[in-house]
């Protein structure tokens, strides 16, 4: 094995090095001290014991749920009173499809609020809710019609053919402040309720000033830096 | 979708290593091939960033860190290179950046309290003189190991880390490391001795 330049040892430290990697030859490992060689060795057998002394955990699925791969709809996730990461997985999932502008939105997205799945704990009393103490479907519903005041409670929800919206309110603080909630609103698609224009119009009126991303089926709104964000998009499982 | 024990890695095209048969799957718009390559290595990412950091859960939070990371720039890897030797590489960079925050926060916390000893820092490690009983548990033993471990600079620690855990090659270390080979074999070679310096009343039969 031939030195480099940056190598500062010297032969002996270099053949002592080999020897204890089992990189030199036997003639060679007979030349060093036995006691040495034999706890050099041991060392080494200790260390990596000792790295490998816990327990590694299986973490696919979970990359997998926070690169948003998992074939769960926002609709179902809902519908199903899913838990929280399921719900946040199955929302990035459906921003990373919307289109060419859609992948940059959700990194966009991760970027401004950190994982969803982490963030909800500051969000769900943001919004009034329990985390843990309330179905997330329900707490959804409620945060809407916080935001909304009583207009939102003609409401159709969860109706067929509907289209989904995903809402998102700022959490807790400026550091929440850009998509930093995701609520689901529905409704669209329903002939018996109010219109869109209509149902947003609480929101829309808020008197801030309105960011507003445009990616195709994908909306982002942001009313500011206190004000709730908006996301809204469109569920491929709930269209007509 | 296909399942992910559907994707073997043998039906990609010819030429490209089982790897990258899945990465290039994964580019052609089946992320699902990804989960292959996170089963392949999650173990041996989580074991090398725990070496690094010590801690169970911040292990297992940069780990997938480096996954989701790994899988966000996957269209920078180069087919003809060594998947794992790129996701270690993303792995000791976050677990690195993970310490430096962790040393920031404790300084700053050390700072706030405006108490403790100047020695603070320092691992202490148990004598066989301070406890004789203490010291037969093999147990304890193996901590004082990774306590000595933990006193190594970062740049010694992740030499020692990819050597001992896999029996890296030190052209592999030096390859995730972006470091000559020379400077792997004398990193390590220190590393060593300066632990059997610090276990000198602790070494392992």
């Amino acid at each position: 094995m031939a030195e480099d330049l940056t190598m500062s040892l010297s032969p002996d430290e270099y053949a002592r090095l080999l020897a204890e990697d089992g990189l030199a030859s036997r003639d060679a490992v007979a030349l060093r001290p036995e006691e040495q060689v034999r706890s050099d060795r041991a060392l080494r057998r200790a260390i990596a014991a000792e790295l490998v002394s816990v327990e590694a955990p299986t973490i696919a699925e979970t990359v997998m749920r926070r690169l948003g791969h998992l074939p769960v709809h926002v609709s179902d996730s809902v519908q199903g009173e899913a838990d929280i990461p399921s719900f946040a997985a199955a929302v990035m999932a459906e921003l990373g499809t919307r289109g060419p502008l859609g992948p940059q939105l959700q990194a966009e997205v991760v970027a401004e609020a950190g994982e969803l799945e982490s963030l909800w704990p500051a969000i769900a009393p943001a919004v009034g809710g329990a985390v843990g103490e309330q179905p997330m479907g329900s707490l959804l519903k409620d945060a809407v019609r916080h935001e909304a005041s009583e207009d939102f409670g003609g409401i159709s929800w969860l109706a067929p053919g509907g289209r989904w919206r995903v809402v998102g309110t700022a959490a807790v603080g400026v550091a929440f402040a850009a998509a930093a909630a995701l609520l689901l609103y529905m409704g669209m698609g329903d002939p018996a309720a109010p219109s869109m224009e209509a149902t947003m119009a609480p929101i829309l009126e808020a008197p801030v000033d309105i960011e507003a991303i445009d990616a195709g089926e994908v909306e982002v709104l942001q009313f500011g830096e206190q004000a709730p964000t908006i996301i809204m998009i469109g569920d491929e499982a709930s269209r007509p | 979708m296909p399942r992910a024990e559907e994707h073997t890695g043998d039906g990609g095209p010819p030429g490209l290593d089982p790897d990258s048969q899945m990465i290039q799957a994964v580019l052609n718009g089946d992320p699902e091939a990804y989960r292959v390559l996170v089963e392949r290595y999650e173990r041996r990412i989580y074991y090398v960033v725990y070496g690094m950091v010590r801690d169970p859960e911040d292990a297992r939070d940069l780990a997938q860190d480096c996954f989701v990371k790994a899988f966000q720039n996957l269209h920078r890897f180069r087919l003809e290179s060594k998947f794992y030797t790129w996701l270690c590489r993303i792995g000791m960079n976050l677990a690195i950046d993970h310490l430096r925050k962790m040393k920031h926060r404790r300084h700053s916390e050390f700072d706030d309290m405006r108490g403790g000893s100047e020695g603070a820092q320092v691992v202490r490690l148990h004598s066989k003189r301070d406890d004789p009983a203490e010291n037969v548990s093999s147990a304890r033993v193996y901590k004082t190991i990774m306590d000595a471990v933990d006193t190594l600079p970062d740049d010694q620690r992740q030499v020692l880390i990819l050597r001992e855990l896999e029996d890296m090659p030190y052209k592999e270390i030096s390859e995730i490391l972006d470091i000559p080979e020379g400077t792997v074999m004398s990193r390590l070679y220190y590393a060593r001795r300066k632990l059997q310096t610090l276990l000198a009343d602790h070494r392992p039969n």
